[in-house]
């Protein structure tokens, strides 16, 4: 291995400072990381997934199964980076990974050793099952995650940020190669939005890897000065399309920063594009395949056509004395820009004939033609030293006397797979195409994503530029009709192609018809053509079980290089064709794409979208301590200095009970329901009946699921003939309105009612305690708020601070309460101008879990009762619900199973000791074994100021017969048990004197 | 009566950086003259006839095209309803016909202008921010980090963006985190309002049309 004095894309005059495992490399502008470790000698730079077997340089591109490498320092470093086609900057700082103390000497090298016992299945069938139970199995799984696997992500914060952006065009074409930038060509010409993208830092693709200045230049300098003055053109480089979606929707990362030196501060690290474009166009190339045989894995085995770009973009000779064997034509002429470049080549051509045209190519470089044979294997170790190289017969078996080449390089081509993933995510299983042994798209019609190129399985070079550009002319004729492309661009000759005379052997067996040592078939996880051979056997004969078993095709390169040496093998075990084993499903992404990327900037305290209340600066600002309860940000409690949660909802509770507390319910579900048959909509959507509701006043009402269980609760005023107010639970508040909705626009369509969110319209807050009447009094002006005229469930239209506000006389703690509703921009007015008034009255704000205590001393149902497995009955209403009219829910709550009168049933615990029981605790009649079926369970839990000790809120067992019982509380968690007594759930103020007062 | 409370205004400059270039974004705050919701059913277009009269609105209009009155935008946000932003309260429009809502005080806008603006908002929102695609007068209803709004097209650069009041404060720091590579600039209540109201000729309120 070595830099050419002369070649090579690379810019000279730009040598850049980059280092592997602390040793500098010879790296110029142009290199990736693989250009510039073969060009400084480096032929061991990874080690394998498994077996920890030295790994070098295999590809030169996404493919890559070996090279991964982690690149970047401390906050800034990734593992498993393709080496490939990581672009090389000034300080780029890369390690090997997976290998201890490093690549070049590996300790957990003594897997390879240990190979034989380690095939397709080992785990499974030495760890699950001699012991009882998975524990033994879990105990082994961590001990070989830290064996085997490949690198290790950091655990800094990664300081860089990464951005999503929507974009949207007439044809978006996917690959820069020469058929993609004639597709870009004629769709630009024709003047529709188009955006061509390309993984690679430099348009080009494949044409990058012929020689400097060679016909392919002339074109490719021709082609993209005319596409740069295209306006309608975007070109979008180091960015790749990872998925296809719906709806020609395509997912792809663009690569912003990682190939400077350090992040720039105004742009993202990447940046993820979302791309809906009315036509596509899929021009991405094809991958060459692998031959299989001993040692196919060594450092110094390479992809035939890779060892071409490393000299003809790279300007890097991979090997001095190279072997390269081939099943195609398409090797002839690596061979012959590697003996052109100075190496001494033979050519192992695996077919028995050469053919003029390629035999030309290789005379007249030098290259010796081996015609009939193969490598069978490989000898060294961290490098290869030389080839054994054997006669072949048509069955890929050795027959006759072996030739020993010595060479650094072994130069493999076993055909090409057209790069077709994109194309199966959305359209799914390709066609096996019989003369070129691969998978094509299946052409279709009218479909928005055409493959052309070699994507779609053409060779040469005249071929993918002219199916390019009339693709391209053709998308933008169905997005403008008179769109003109003119002419399509000269074409330029190309070497010969893969196929049609390529031959189907993929393997080299000796003449036993065994692979000599170990012959990797999927490189990347470790799985050798014996492991394939040891899963048929097995019975893991469909082609999805076999992945599974023996692991091949997963890991970063999703079996890019593996599968179609799999799919041959199976389809021989089987006696059957390729095309009847089929394929294993393509699935996005393409290429590993980091979290971060997926993220964009949903990260961070843009998490998710955070829900505020009207009056949330309020509480900020008076130190309340803030609690979220989905979306929303709630005052929890308001801490006197140094005061507990506890102390502090105790405090707030009892204040209430003897004076008066406000508590901001902003977050409480509005939903406005209008038109003339509204009241039937709230018949048919709530268990009790809404036809008999006069205006200004209100009802409490219960929502059922159709499966009869209980679904929400809420109270809902009548403002006007059609017009009505609904309230929903702060949880349910969104799943009621789009029940509503979609009833509305369904099932009811019979019923003339909209109904709107007003939750954002409104802020509300809750008055309780016995000096609400009066302060409200001093407080509000325009309706008259005295015992007699305005008594409990009626509204009143009033004005506080001069704001209009609406009050509601309706309580949930038990309390003479009223809830007051007020436009959102008066909230704050609204909500300081009551607390003026207050003062006299002792008006003390209070937070949620005071408004819970309040709440469960009352016994009014919320959330963890309503938890979707209770039913009226359960919660003692069953008497709400009318018999006169059909609801949601009303036949199947009749079902028998939520009629047995045994079913848990809300009840009120008085809980013994100094300690409260935690929700979810279980329920058990003392004296009775602490397992299996309890006969209840916890939902609300509280320390009742009024009552001066623990209380709780259960469903229980026959519990309406059992008040005056004791029951133990178990919580299995924290191994405790509690004593309590079944009550009544309704421990304060029963009668309801104080909230009617 | 107090004065409506802008929902972001103490809390701009803590959110955003203060980078200011040619490049940056100004991001402002205002609220709405009134919103109003009508709705109708299949006879909505006779049902509000009298009220888009009186606003000097020819018609529902079209979804996703604003429509200007005399008074009056009108936004068809749905087959069966129409968004009215207006000074003018649309209450007694309500009949058996016609459900009249009040959602003034439900939405605050956020107003996004500079050469990046359309940059920014392809950030937050799968929908087509191209010239072309969303032109002066268009409007979409999209969401932005889950939230769902209303985005106006006011001028090449410039966009008003209908927030939910309680969603505001977040919406409004995740574009100012999406503007902050070009920088954010803050235009403060008073110039915004100021901006806003030399730019909105306000008149006597429409009467109600009697037959």
């Amino acid at each position: 291995m070595m830099r050419l004095p002369i070649g090579g894309r690379i810019d000279r005059e730009s040598p850049i400072s980059v280092t592997f495992d602390g040793r500098p490399l010879n790296a110029f502008k142009g290199d990736t990381l693989a250009s510039a470790l073969l060009a400084s000698g480096e032929s061991v730079v990874a080690r394998s997934f498994k077996y920890h077997r030295p790994r070098g340089v295999y590809s030169a591109g996404v493919e890559e199964p070996s090279a991964l490498v982690h690149v970047g320092q401390g906050d800034r470093s990734e593992p498993n980076a393709r080496a490939t086609t990581t672009e090389v900057f000034d300080g780029l700082a890369s390690n090997g990974q997976n290998a201890w103390p490093n690549v070049g000497f590996d300790i957990g090298a003594i897997n390879d050793v240990l190979s034989p016992v380690l095939g397709a299945g080992f785990y499974y069938k030495t760890f699950i099952g001699p012991m009882r139970g998975t524990g033994f199995w879990m105990f082994c799984e961590k001990l070989i995650r830290q064996a085997a696997g490949m690198g290790r992500a950091g655990t800094q914060a990664d300081p860089d940020t990464y951005e999503r952006r929507y974009g949207f065009c007439d044809v978006l074409i996917i690959g820069g190669g020469i058929a993609g930038l004639s597709a870009a060509l004629s769709a630009g010409r024709a003047g529709v939005d188009t955006i061509l993208v390309d993984q690679d830092f430099v348009l080009g693709g494949a044409a990058l890897s012929d020689p400097v200045d060679g016909p392919s230049d002339a074109w490719l300098k021709a082609t993209l000065t005319e596409l740069h003055t295209l306006q309608n053109v975007r070109i979008l480089t180091r960015t790749t399309a990872f998925g296809a979606y719906d709806g020609n929707t395509y997912g792809l990362v663009e690569s912003c920063t990682d190939h400077m030196p350090r992040s720039n501060a105004t742009l993202p690290r990447q940046r993820t594009w979302i791309i809906r474009a009315k036509r596509s166009i899929l021009a991405t190339g094809a991958i060459e395949r692998p031959l299989i045989f001993g040692g196919n894995d060594r450092p110094g085995v390479m992809l035939a056509h890779a060892a071409q770009t490393y000299v003809n973009r790279y300007g890097v000779l991979p090997g001095k004395r190279v072997v390269v064997v081939t099943n195609n034509d398409s090797a002839y002429e690596v061979a012959a820009t590697l003996a052109n470049a100075g190496a001494k080549v033979t050519l192992a051509d695996l077919r028995p004939e050469p053919y003029a045209e390629t035999a030309l190519i290789a005379s007249q470089a030098g290259v010796e033609v081996l015609s009939g044979h193969g490598v069978v294997s490989v000898i060294g170790r961290s490098g290869v030293s030389a080839a054994r190289i054997v006669p072949v017969g048509p069955d890929g078996r050795a027959f006759g006397d072996e030739r020993r080449i010595d060479c650094d390089l072994v130069a493999v081509s076993g055909g090409w797979s057209p790069t077709l993933h994109l194309w199966s995510h959305i359209h799914g299983k390709p066609s096996y195409q019989n003369d070129a042994f691969c998978f094509v798209p299946v052409a279709s019609r009218g479909e928005r994503l055409v493959p052309v190129g070699s994507a779609a399985g053409a060779c040469a070079a005249s071929e993918c530029i002219a199916l390019g550009f009339a693709a391209g002319h053709e998308a933008a004729m169905t997005i403008d009709p008179e769109a003109r492309s003119g002419d399509a661009p000269e074409v330029f000759p190309s070497g010969p192609g893969w196929y049609p005379r390529m031959s189907p052997l993929w393997a080299i067996f000796n003449d036993a018809g065994k692979t000599v040592g170990k012959a990797f078939v999927d490189i990347q996880h470790d799985v050798k053509l014996t492991d394939i051979d040891q899963a048929i056997d097995e019975g893991f004969v469909s082609v999805e079980h076999l992945k599974r078993y023996t692991t091949s095709g997963m890991a970063t390169d999703q079996g890019k290089l593996s599968n179609i040496s799999v799919l041959t093998r199976l389809a021989e075990r089987r006696g059957a064709k390729v095309p009847a084993i089929g394929t294993t499903t393509f699935r996005p992404p393409f290429t590993p794409v980091s979290i971060g990327a997926l993220a964009g900037h949903d990260t961070g305290a843009h998490f998710a979208a955070t829900r505020r209340t009207p009056i949330h600066d309020w509480h900020d600002s008076q130190g309340a301590v803030m609690t979220e309860a989905g979306a929303w940000m709630r005052p929890w409690y308001y801490p006197h200095s140094g005061e507990t949660l506890r102390n502090a909802y105790i405090r707030e509770a009892g204040h209430v009970r003897t004076h008066v507390g406000i508590v901001d319910v902003s977050t409480l579900g509005k939903i406005a329901v209008q038109g003339p048959d509204a009241a039937e909509f709230l018949n048919r959507i709530y268990v009790n009946g809404w036809k008999t509701l006069a205006i200004g006043r209100l009802r409490y009402g219960i929502m059922l699921r159709e499966d009869g269980f209980v679904l929400d609760d809420g109270a809902t005023a009548r403002l006007g003939e059609h017009d009505y107010f609904m309230s929903t639970t702060t949880a349910n508040a969104g799943k009621i309105l789009s029940m509503a909705e979609h009833l509305l626009q369904t099932a009811w369509r019979d019923l003339r009612v909209h109904v709107t969110s007003v939750t954002d319209q409104l802020a509300a807050m809750a008055i309780a305690g016995p000096n609400a009447r009066a302060l409200l009094q001093e407080a509000s002006t325009g309706a008259d708020l005295s015992r007699q005229a305005f008594p409990n469930n009626h509204f009143a239209e009033a004005q506080i601070a001069g704001c209009p506000v609406r009050i509601h006389r309706m309580s949930y703690s038990g309390e003479l309460a009223y809830e007051v509703y007020s436009p959102s921009g008066f909230a704050t007015a609204v909500w300081q101008s009551l607390l003026n008034h207050g003062e006299k009255h002792g008006l003390q704000p209070y937070g949620t879990e005071a408004m819970g205590s309040l709440r469960i001393e009352k016994g009014h149902i919320a959330g963890p009762e309503i938890d979707g497995r209770t039913t009226l009955d359960d919660l003692g209403m069953g008497r709400m619900a009318s018999g006169k009219k059909p609801f949601v829910g009303s036949v199947l709550r009749g079902r028998p199973l939520l009629r047995d009168a045994s079913r848990p049933c809300l009840v009120g615990l008085e809980v013994e000791g100094e300690a409260g029981a935690k929700p979810g605790s279980l329920l058990f009649a003392p004296g009775k074994p602490h397992k299996g079926l309890s006969e209840g369970w916890v939902s609300s839990t509280t320390y009742s100021p009024a009552l001066g000790g623990y209380i709780a809120l259960a469903l229980l067992q026959n519990g309406a017969q059992r008040h005056g019982e004791t029951v133990d509380i178990v919580d299995l968690l924290a191994n405790t048990v509690l004593s309590a007594k079944v009550v009544s759930s309704q421990f304060f103020d029963p009668e309801g004197e104080r909230q009617n007062g | 009566m107090v004065e409506r409370a802008l929902f972001l205004s103490d809390h701009h400059e803590a959110t955003t950086t203060r980078v200011t270039t040619e490049s940056s974004l100004l991001m402002s705050e205002r609220l709405p003259a009134g919103l109003w919701q009508l709705a109708g059913w299949d006879n909505f277009q006779s049902a509000a006839m009298s009220a888009l009269t009186a606003l000097g609105l020819e018609n529902l209009g079209a979804f996703g095209t604003l429509q200007h009155g005399k008074e009056a935008r009108g936004f068809r946000i749905a087959p069966d309803r129409l968004w009215v932003e207006t000074v003018h309260d649309l209450s007694h429009f309500f009949t058996d016909e016609l459900a009249v809502l009040d959602l003034s005080h439900s939405r605050t806008i956020i107003n996004l202008q500079g050469r990046h603006a359309r940059d920014v908002l392809a950030q937050v929102a799968a929908i087509d921010f191209s010239v072309t695609g969303f032109a002066v007068g268009d409007f979409r209803q999209t969401g932005i980090h889950g939230v769902g709004v209303l985005i106006l097209c006011c001028g090449r650069d410039e966009f008003e963006i209908y927030v939910p009041v309680t969603w505001a404060r977040t919406t409004w720091q995740y574009l100012a985190t999406c503007a902050a590579p070009w920088g954010v600039e803050i235009e403060h209540k008073q110039e915004a309002l100021k901006r806003h109201l030399t730019s909105t000729t306000r008149a006597q309120p429409p009467e109600k049309e009697t037959s």
